[in-house]
């Protein structure tokens, strides 16, 4: 490493001499192997953001076409446009935690896009409290608008979520009441005028400026990874050192599927058996969510970091494609759905063996892709030791 | 006893700034990212990852109010601050002051008599918060008042002195004579494990309750009931060092500021005299099951220290030198943990929290007049500063310093130093600009 920059750079520079003691030098590699890679993972993720940005806008479209005129038809055809339209999402995660425009600081979007867990009560009346939310107190929030949701986002708390995937979610699909299976059941006639809760208006147009503002989100974050485009994120991120830019690119898919996935996704709810662990609680898709984060870690395996690890150590480079694909098969296992079934119960049920399975899977992933980095000379941080 | 400037000095010479680069030990993380303050230690035990991520989940989750669906995290109320410790504990950093006009988040009100005797009605706490039907306990708004001030080479500076009113007492007449308001600014809670494995006997071979030594520093150990044991113990935490350990310190966070009962606090945060929050459903008894508590702490205890980012920068080095001078006799840079068994992660590290974990007296403008156990009106503990420098990332870019958050930032925070800090305000004020700069790169290091 040559010269020190801002950011996760410099704590990555600090971090290398660790690496380095721990794992001895690294095998000399020549950095011009890995100049392709990096383009290629600029290009996939201007693809990536490009994909989840237009299927936002396809939903966007959707619910549009329901606030003009709700009816049980049109809910359904918005539900179905958020479940298309997420796993495409949940791909580009592998982005985040690698100074990339997601989640930078301080004008990342990443909160405003995906925040987890979100208090419904903020947002609109749920069981019990039914005047609380924003939806609900015109006093306070005479005018829904943009400025109005971003303010307000976060204000009392990391739970105060007032937009994104996880909001709209709960606006259509309504809170997971259901001991057992089954998410939200929300009826269309709460977003009907003279249907069955008050403030219907204000809940569509809630609704509506939450799709705008998700498409807008990620259109920016697909700008910033845009071809030609003067002062973008691709262009800092081109002109980086080789090995800083591969850093980030590992740190952000290692953090990813280890301390994300596997820590706060799979384990914490595997432990506390608790329906709230569950990510997309009110449309009951979180397996989708797990598996859409691997399969998103596979892509950029796939795009070339692949390639570059097999010439570094072919038998390490093996060991981590294989724990991914056990962990890809294990996610894909029918007894995953839906989520917050599946984490009840003994070890020995099928759906806890599944998340065992994974949970191993990615245990194997993590080791391996560590000593796959600190072979390349490295530092990167999974958030797990 | 305590080490005297000189035995510092050599003391610190034996390791130079690269060796603290590593301000956690061996565990600390190299992340300067909003995030800098959610990772375990590196070092974390394998079979301890679960665990750490269930604690995880469970300080982020909001509490909801009994009965609920959420069975496993219902107990709300009837009375509390927050909904969750993430509330004010932001990515688990510190809270914010508020300012004029706005809630009271991560900045909570302590109350109680001179002699630091609850309120008969109101108890030890302003909750802000009830479940429906139930009226909260008041309204907390906080005023400013300018407070200028001079450098000695004449640069102006302009502080702001906390003024708080309880404006719509929910159970009668508050704001007696003599009621004492105690203003407490969220931590970060970052590394509490490794300060919780410092061993008591090398804490107390610090204190010099008389000032023995005549350096006009005091350093007084609170003592608390230790509550698992009954026994008389260190207090480490809270801002008066009211608390020996970090499941104790949770466990009261739980019941004062969420209304959540625990194995260690089993009753309510009301008072008998407040009948209506009385006779509400609970969330179970406790409403923090022993397993669970157990999570969380472990989560608190294992949240490891951001790494220094350029201990070897010239500037930094200076101010480095600086901060020996004036401000490490209290705030201690180096200690040893001791064993802690069962957790090598935590066990013999040598770490750099910049605190002595003492009581010192800071003087009339920052006194609350409400003492907490041994501790005085005037005294309050050494706040560590490892992390200090990456405080505003972590909250958003608008972290506030001091136990009531009144300083917008740390030179501000230097500047309230008074009583026994006064001696490294004095030292501060007196340097020309570049020295100051040089100290708080310093500090913006950590």
């Amino acid at each position: 490493m040559s010269r020190k920059t801002a950011g996760l750079a410099a704590a990555a520079i600090l971090a290398a001499a660790a690496a380095w003691t721990a794992a001895g030098p690294p095998r000399r590699w020549d950095s011009a192997l890995a100049r392709p890679v990096i383009l290629r993972y600029a290009d996939h993720l201007h693809a990536a953001y490009a994909d989840a940005t237009d299927r936002a806008a396809a939903l966007r479209e959707e619910i549009r076409a329901f606030v003009r005129r709700p009816s049980l038809e049109g809910l359904e055809s918005c539900k179905a446009a958020w479940v298309r339209a997420r796993p495409a999402y949940l791909e580009t995660e592998i982005a985040r935690f690698s100074g990339g425009p997601i989640d930078r600081s301080p004008d990342g979007p990443e909160t405003f896009i995906n925040a987890w867990p979100v208090d419904e009560s903020y947002i609109d009346s749920v069981d019990g409290r039914p005047f609380s939310g924003i939806i609900n107190d015109p006093a306070g929030f005479p005018s829904i608008d943009e400025a109005a949701l971003r303010r307000a986002h976060g204000a009392g708390g990391e739970t105060h979520v007032t937009t994104g995937w996880h909001a709209i979610e709960f606006l259509l699909w309504g809170q997971d009441r259901s001991p057992g299976p089954g998410g939200g059941a929300r009826p269309f006639t709460e977003f009907a005028d003279r249907g069955t809760l008050p403030n219907a208006p204000r809940r569509r147009a809630y609704l509506e400026l939450c799709a705008d503002l998700l498409v807008r989100d990620l259109s920016w974050v697909r700008d910033q990874w845009a071809p030609v485009r003067p002062g973008n994120y691709r262009e800092t991120f081109l002109s980086l050192p080789v090995e800083e830019a591969l850093s980030r690119i590992l740190t952000g898919v290692g953090t990813m599927a280890v301390g994300e996935l596997r820590g706060e996704r799979l384990a914490a709810p595997f432990t506390l058996k608790d329906k709230e662990e569950e990510h997309s609680c009110f449309s009951d898709t979180t397996h989708l969510d797990h598996l859409h984060n691997a399969l998103g870690v596979r892509r950029v395996w796939e795009i070339g970091v692949g390639e570059l690890a097999r010439r570094i150590d072919p038998r390490l480079a093996a060991d981590v494609a294989r724990a991914l694909e056990d962990a890809i098969e294990a996610l894909r296992s029918p007894d995953l759905e839906p989520f917050d079934q599946a984490i009840l119960g003994e070890d020995d049920r099928p759906g806890r063996r599944a998340i065992l399975r994974a949970l191993g899977a990615l245990d194997r992933f993590n080791r391996a892709f560590s000593r796959l980095a600190d072979r390349l000379g490295l530092p990167v941080t999974t958030r797990l030791p | 006893m305590r080490y005297g400037p000189t035995a510092l000095a050599i003391l610190l010479a034996g390791c130079g700034p690269s060796a603290e680069r590593f301000s956690g030990g061996a565990g600390t993380v190299f992340d300067v990212s909003e995030n800098a303050f959610g990772f375990p230690l590196a070092t974390l035990e394998p079979s301890r990852r679960e665990a750490f991520f269930a604690g995880n989940s469970l300080f982020r989750a909001n509490w909801v109010i009994a009965p609920a669906s959420a069975a496993g995290r219902d107990g709300l109320g009837p009375l509390f601050n927050a909904a969750s410790c993430s509330a004010c504990h932001f990515k688990d950093g510190r809270g914010r002051a508020p300012e004029p006009g706005e809630p009271f988040v991560g900045l909570l009100l302590r109350i109680g008599a001179r002699d630091g005797a609850p309120h008969p009605v109101y108890g030890d706490q302003i909750q802000t918060h009830a479940v429906p039907g139930v009226p909260p306990e008041a309204v907390p708004a906080v005023s400013y008042e300018d407070v200028p001030g001079r450098y000695g080479d004449g640069t102006p500076y302009s502080l702001r002195r906390p003024v708080y009113r309880l404006e719509r007492p929910g159970y009668g007449p508050l704001e007696e004579d003599g009621l004492r308001v105690s203003p407490r600014l969220a931590p970060a809670v970052i590394g509490m494990g490794l300060l919780e494995a410092i061993p008591e006997r090398r804490i107390l071979e610090r204190a010099d309750p008389g000032d023995a030594d005549g350096d006009g520093i005091s350093g007084r150990p609170n003592r608390a009931t230790d509550l698992r044991t009954g026994r008389s113990a260190l207090g480490r935490f809270g801002w008066k060092a009211g608390r020996p350990t970090v499941e104790e310190q949770v466990a009261a966070a739980f019941q004062g500021d969420m209304g959540v009962t625990s194995p260690l606090f089993p009753r309510e945060n009301h008072t008998s005299a407040q009948r209506a929050p009385a006779g509400l459903p609970s969330g179970g008894e406790p409403e923090i099951d022993g397993e669970k508590l157990g999570f969380v702490t472990l989560y608190v205890r294992l949240l490891a220290v951001p790494g220094r980012r350029a201990p070897d920068d010239p500037r930094v080095r200076r101010g480095r030198r600086h901060f020996e001078a004036a401000c490490a006799s209290c705030h201690t840079p180096r200690w040893e943990t001791g064993d802690v068994p069962g957790f090598p992660e935590l066990s013999r590290q040598t770490i750099f929290p910049y605190t002595d974990l003492l009581l010192h007296d800071m003087g009339r403008d920052l006194e609350d007049g409400r003492p907490e156990f041994e501790a005085e009106g005037r005294e309050w503990r050494t706040p560590p500063l490892w992390g200090i420098g990456l405080a505003d990332r972590v909250g958003g870019g608008r972290a506030s310093y001091l136990h009531d958050g009144r300083a917008r930032t740390p030179a501000e925070a230097i500047l309230w130093h008074g009583g026994e800090g006064a001696s490294a305000r004095e030292y501060f004020r007196a340097l020309p600009a570049s020295e100051r700069e040089a100290l708080l790169a310093f500090l913006r290091d950590l």
